[in-house]
């Protein structure tokens, strides 16, 4: 007996009827919306375990015609995982957020949140399970528009507007890629259906490239990742785990549909995807050093692990026009295993972001600090999700860039073209040195904002927030450990979804005995010498040189800590600090000291911001046309039909 | 595959590489002397291959003039003009040192590719060497700030040059390769006395800031 | 875990060794500076000192300050125990190099945020270099063992070292060229000079000793004691690849090779010793240029396995 149909049914039913519900009803209408965009969310998590290997196609006609093609959905493995993504984190979303609206209460309308969320969701779910381009290109739509909702919430900010912009144009561009990229595909196809297009054909290329351009927009790769951290700190923090966790991902799975299933590959796809990817990894990874806002961190962050899902795509669709199988089969496991973590250990952060931002009211790294012992739960969770974040084993964001470090070094050891072997090698080194960076970035983070000593009274005051916000990133954090040290069946399992790499074996990882040692060792070695030692503390105020009297200022915060890496890269950074000592006898005896960093990202101030300034000129010009007048108009219509009628008839 | 003629001209290779990171002049000269005493090994390796009797004249004409007394003569100028270290143009110089690896690369496979002279004891990696030097000089040329950075990177592309001549030719006319070590001499000479004269009349040596001559 | 003869070697070996080569180094700059200096096993007596000592913690340091010797004592043994060396097979199989990297940088991770725990200016600031060090030093390290499993076609520690000559495919010049690399950058990570001066006592130049100058007792203890293991880690496949790049040259008896590596870790010992006694230590800014060096070497340890593996 198959359940998949009725559960996907009534996942798309309870989603639409929260997002109905929560405008039409008046009052307490927060809690049914939980429960019902919880309960379509079980309704997923189970349909898409029930759809394990099995491949079916449920088509919907009559009423549900899309003008040229009818809604119809496809339910295999590949959509199967992501729709358990999306469903998990949309879970923990929906119960997060009724908690976490609290804090956020008077100033957001909570009737246009659940709307937008239930609909973003119910888009993301039609992206994931479309079996036509119709149906990809209306559920992404729903996607993109009801996302951009939820990021204007706060609309009366001059932030909140700038964001929503620039959100809003990234999403219509990418949208406007796509469509051509579609329309171009139909045309050549003559048909709407995924399952009748090729899109690696060689002459295809012009939309194929269209096709991805859109998806990297979307996904937020260099150089369109400008629209990342402007939405996310905008966005309230369970809307960034869903858009961080799930929705760039959606591009991720758009690429894996389109290009990496069929098995045949494009070279110039590869050589793409691989170059962007190695590009954002780093630069995403760099930016998020000198942040000092946590979610603008983490939206950085985010940048980097799309990199590195980009670079294993390419290397997969490298390996497939190679013929290397193993290479291919390796990288493609790759992606979806890091696409899979990258969700969990992203929205966990991102969750645990909101947790802080609603006991301190702040999400400044400079004005945290010493929170661990206000918010011990939180604090746990938060170290799970950066060490993951850092690719620290036993967590699952290792495992994810262990995969790509060993398809990376099959790659450079096979007997393929030298520059290839010489790429892998030199992609190698940047990937271990984006690693070391990152785990530079998230030491920093967890550091700053948990250690040490209060930095605000704020900070001082935050007590732990309710149970719920504490349960759900602790319920992910648990399944980032599972996940990591569980990774060999979960490796197996994604191998075998693509159709042609079945029966190609894979290099273990030893992980799990690795961490039981690890743990064993540490137990052991706590009740060794550690635990005795317990009644023979003392205890006594840190090192201040016997001047006493060590403020909390004078702790390392975001901007010292990164000091050094930004001289480094003071060029790629613009990285400047300047320096203000006042006072009498200013060079002994300084009575106040100013030092302040100031970062220009040099992509928008370079690139995008006279690239504006182009269009508005443009715009000028152009505005001349629409005067306003009807007449013109109508002269414009009529003008266009002649020239129409002319072209057909010289034709 | 490996002979002894490979690995003596691809550790010259290797030292002009370790040059080009290092922005001491000392350092610079100490290196450049290293690499070009392995040039003379590796011709010293040709002369008994092919036999001839003058490379062995070449062999210690380069130690006397190229090894001793021209990195001698650069560092006494160093020390004069005190232009010890150089903070390096267009590029970091750490960044040099990997750019000129990937140029090492880039030779190699040039090498692999060229119509090569296939006489006694020569190989491709002597041609690898050989192009690697060339185009670490230039640049190493092209990456100092100071005068003396460009005489250097010079004196490198030539080692470049002169090693190609030695390892894919029958064998120049021996006044032909002492001439050019001799005019190597005086260019040095030249070239150190117009960075002496340079340094007194615009009190620095900084090639980036020669542009400002134009008017 | 069985124990076989050689796993007895092995453990008997790693628990000798580490304070012989922190003793031999401190002996031999006590030398160079015309003094007696401490006892060959001083290190040692100083652990079972450290041991048996209160400790003392900072009012504002909570219980990440603690697990962070105590991850990375035992990471490090771990380590240590699933790395070959002195040519021996290691008693836990199974790592290969990106998770060797990465339980290093593990245990890097915790020794950050611990020493950030206390909020001390000092170690945060000693942390955020420790962390700038680290992840510009990361790329050689990795490329120099990429280098030679390439070379050795598997990416399985035990793979590539640890395996007796006549199975040795890797080429003399990966082997050299890696070993300096691992050197270098094994300078960085171990904090000596000229990156770092282990036995100054200005607070603001140190890095490795500021990092820890919260801890003490039974804590600085666990410290000292794994950061002697990481010097045995490094130095025995530092000592690996010298030992094979020697051994393409001459013929070594597979009996002499296991003295062999533990001669030439003491000799690594003296050199080190030696650069700190002759050396200055370079200014911070200098830093990133030295590094480049060791990346050089692994760039270059690596175009040599590429061109040793298509010639075949």
């Amino acid at each position: 007996m198959n359940f998949v149909t009725p559960l996907f049914l009534a996942a798309f039913m309870l989603l639409l009827a929260s997002a109905v519900l929560a405008i039409v009803t008046r009052k307490k209408f927060s809690l049914v919306c939980v429960a019902l965009t919880a309960l379509a969310c079980v309704f997923l998590i189970s349909g898409a375990l029930q759809i394990g290997r099995s491949d079916s196609l449920w088509k919907l006609s009559g009423p549900f015609y899309l003008g040229v093609a009818p809604l119809s959905f496809r339910f295999d493995a590949l959509s199967a995982v992501f729709s358990a993504l999306l469903g998990l984190i949309a879970l923990c979303a929906a119960l997060f957020s009724h908690a976490y609206l609290k804090h956020l209460s008077g100033r957001i309308n909570q009737k246009y949140y659940w709307c937008s969320l239930n609909l973003f969701v119910l888009g993301m779910l039609g992206v994931f399970l479309a079996a036509n381009a119709i149906t990809f290109l209306v559920s992404w739509e729903i996607m993109s528009l009801s996302s951009a909702a939820l990021v204007v919430w706060n609309f009366s900010e001059s932030k909140g507007q700038k964001a929503a912009l620039i959100y809003l144009g990234a999403t219509r561009l990418a949208t406007a890629f796509l469509s051509a990229g579609f329309l171009w595909f139909h045309h050549a196809f003559d048909s709407w259906d995924f399952a009748k297009w090729h899109f690696n054909q060689a002459d295809l290329l012009v939309p194929s490239m269209m096709v991805a351009l859109g998806l990297f927009i979307k996904s937020g790769i260099w150089p369109f990742h400008i629209w990342l951290p402007y939405a996310h700190p905008s966005a309230p923090s369970s809307v960034s785990a869903l858009m961080s966790g799930v929705m760039v991902k959606v591009a991720v799975y758009a690429l894996l549909r389109f290009f990496l299933i069929d098995g045949s590959g494009s070279i110039y796809l590869a050589w793409v995807c691989i170059a962007l990817g190695a590009i954002s990894s780093f630069w995403g990874v760099l930016f998020a050093f000198v942040q000092s806002d946590i979610k603008k961190l983490l939206a950085y962050s985010t940048v980097e692990n799309l990199g590195m899902i980009f670079l294993a795509a390419g290397i997969c669709l490298y390996a497939q026009v190679a013929q290397l199988k193993e290479i291919a089969a390796l990288a493609f496991v790759a992606v979806i295993f890091h696409s899979i973590n990258h969700g969990l250990f992203k929205s966990l952060l991102f969750f645990c972001a909101g947790a802080i931002d609603s006991a301190v009211h702040s999400r400044k790294l400079d004005s945290l600090g010493g929170l661990i012992n206000k918010m011990p739960a939180t604090t746990g969770s938060f170290l799970i999700g950066s060490t993951a974040a850092s690719a620290l084993p036993p967590l699952n964001g290792f495992v994810g860039k262990w995969l790509i470090y060993q398809s990376l070094f099959m790659l450079a050891a096979s007997e393929t073209e030298r520059a290839m072997n010489v790429l892998a090698m030199i992609l190698i080194g940047l990937l271990s040195f984006v690693g070391g960076l990152a785990l530079a970035v998230f030491a920093k983070m967890f550091a700053v904002v948990f250690l040490g000593r209060p930095r605000s009274p704020a900070a001082e005051n935050a007590s732990e927030c309710s149970k719920l916000m504490n349960a759900i990133p602790a319920a992910l954090a648990v399944l980032c450990l599972v996940c990591g040290c569980f990774a060999g069946p979960l490796i197996t399992y994604f191998c075998r979804m693509h159709p042609l790499y079945s029966a190609v074996s894979l290099p273990s990882l030893p992980i799990g005995q690795i961490a039981f040692l690890f743990l064993a060792f540490a137990i052991f070695f706590y009740l060794a010498f550690l635990r005795k030692n317990g009644e023979r503390i003392r205890y006594f105020s840190t090192w201040d040189c016997g001047y006493g009297s060590l403020l909390p200022k004078m702790q390392v915060n975001s901007q010292s800590f990164a000091h050094s890496v930004g001289t480094i890269f003071g060029h790629l950074l613009q990285y400047v600090t300047h320096f203000e000592i006042g006072g009498h006898d200013r060079r002994h005896f300084p009575e106040r000291i100013k030092a302040e960093t100031v970062m220009i990202s040099l992509l928008e101030s370079r690139i995008y911001g006279p690239a504006l300034a182009l269009v508005r000129l443009l715009n000028r010009h152009f505005s001349k046309l629409q005067a306003g007048s009807i007449h013109l108009y109508l002269l414009y219509v009529f003008l266009v039909l002649v020239a129409m009628i002319v072209i057909e008839v010289l034709a | 595959m490996m002979n002894e003629v490979n690995l003596l001209t691809v550790t010259a290779a290797v030292f002009a590489i370790m040059m080009s990171g290092s922005g001491q002049s000392r350092t610079n000269l100490l290196l450049y002397a290293m690499q070009t005493f392995f040039i003379a090994l590796a011709c010293l390796a040709q002369a008994e291959a092919k036999g001839s009797p003058e490379l062995y004249t070449v062999v210690i004409g380069i130690i006397v003039i190229k090894v001793l007394t021209v990195p001698y003569f650069l560092s006494w100028l160093a020390n004069k003009i005190e232009a010890r270290s150089d903070p390096g143009a267009f590029l970091p110089i750490p960044l040099t040192m990997h750019v000129s690896i990937l140029l090492f690369a880039l030779s190699h496979f040039l090498a692999l590719g060229l119509p090569l002279f296939k006489g006694i004891g020569s190989v491709a990696s002597d041609a690898t060497g050989a192009i690697s030097l060339l185009l670490t000089g230039m640049l190493f040329m092209l990456t100092r700030r100071f005068a003396l950075g460009q005489i250097i990177g010079f004196l490198t592309l030539e080692n470049g040059i002169f090693l190609f001549a030695v390892t894919q030719t029958k064998g120049m006319p021996f006044i032909i390769e002492m001439g050019i070590l001799l005019d190597v001499l005086v260019a040095v000479m030249i070239g150190g006395l117009f960075v002496f004269r340079i340094q007194k009349s615009f009190e620095h040596i900084d090639v980036t800031q020669l542009n400002g001559l134009k008017e | 875990m069985i124990l076989t003869s050689a796993n007895l070697v092995f453990i008997v070996t790693l628990t000798i060794m580490p304070f012989l080569l922190i003793g031999v180094i401190k002996k031999i700059k006590a030398c160079f500076q015309n003094r007696v200096g401490p006892p060959v096993f001083q290190s040692l007596y100083n652990l079972v000192k450290l041991f048996n000592k209160d400790e003392i913690l900072s009012k504002d340091c909570s219980w990440i300050f603690r697990s962070g010797p105590l991850i990375s004592f035992s990471g490090m043994l771990l380590l240590c125990l699933s790395v070959p060396w002195l040519p021996l097979q290691p008693p836990v199989p199974g790592c290969d190099i990106f998770l060797f990297v990465y339980v290093l940088a593990l245990i890097r991770f915790f020794s950050i945020i611990s020493s950030i725990d206390a909020g001390s200016p000092f170690s945060s600031f000693a942390a955020s270099r420790e962390a700038t060090l680290s992840f510009l030093a990361e790329p050689a390290f990795v490329l120099a063992l990429v280098a030679l499993g390439i070379s050795a076609h598997s990416s399985d520690l035990a793979l590539i070292f640890g395996q007796p000559i006549e199975n040795n495919r890797i080429p003399l010049s990966v082997w050299f060229f890696s070993g300096l690399a691992l050197f270098l950058s094994g300078i960085v990570e171990l904090s000596r000079m000229p990156i770092d001066d282990p036995s100054t006592h200005l607070e603001l130049t140190m890095v490795h000793e500021a990092m820890v100058i919260e801890n003490s007792g039974p804590n600085l203890a666990l410290v000292e004691w794994s950061y002697a293991l990481k010097l045995l880690l490094f130095f025995g496949l530092i000592a690996q690849c010298f030992v094979y790049s020697l051994s393409k040259i001459i013929a070594l008896p597979p009996l002499l090779l296991p003295l062999s590596v533990l001669v030439v870790m003491l000799a690594l010992g003296c050199l080190t010793a030696m650069i700190e006694s002759f050396s200055v230590k370079l200014s911070w800014g200098k830093n990133p240029d030295f590094i480049a060096y060791a990346v050089s070497m692994s760039l270059l340890s690596s175009l040599a396995a590429f061109a040793m593996n298509g010639g075949s």
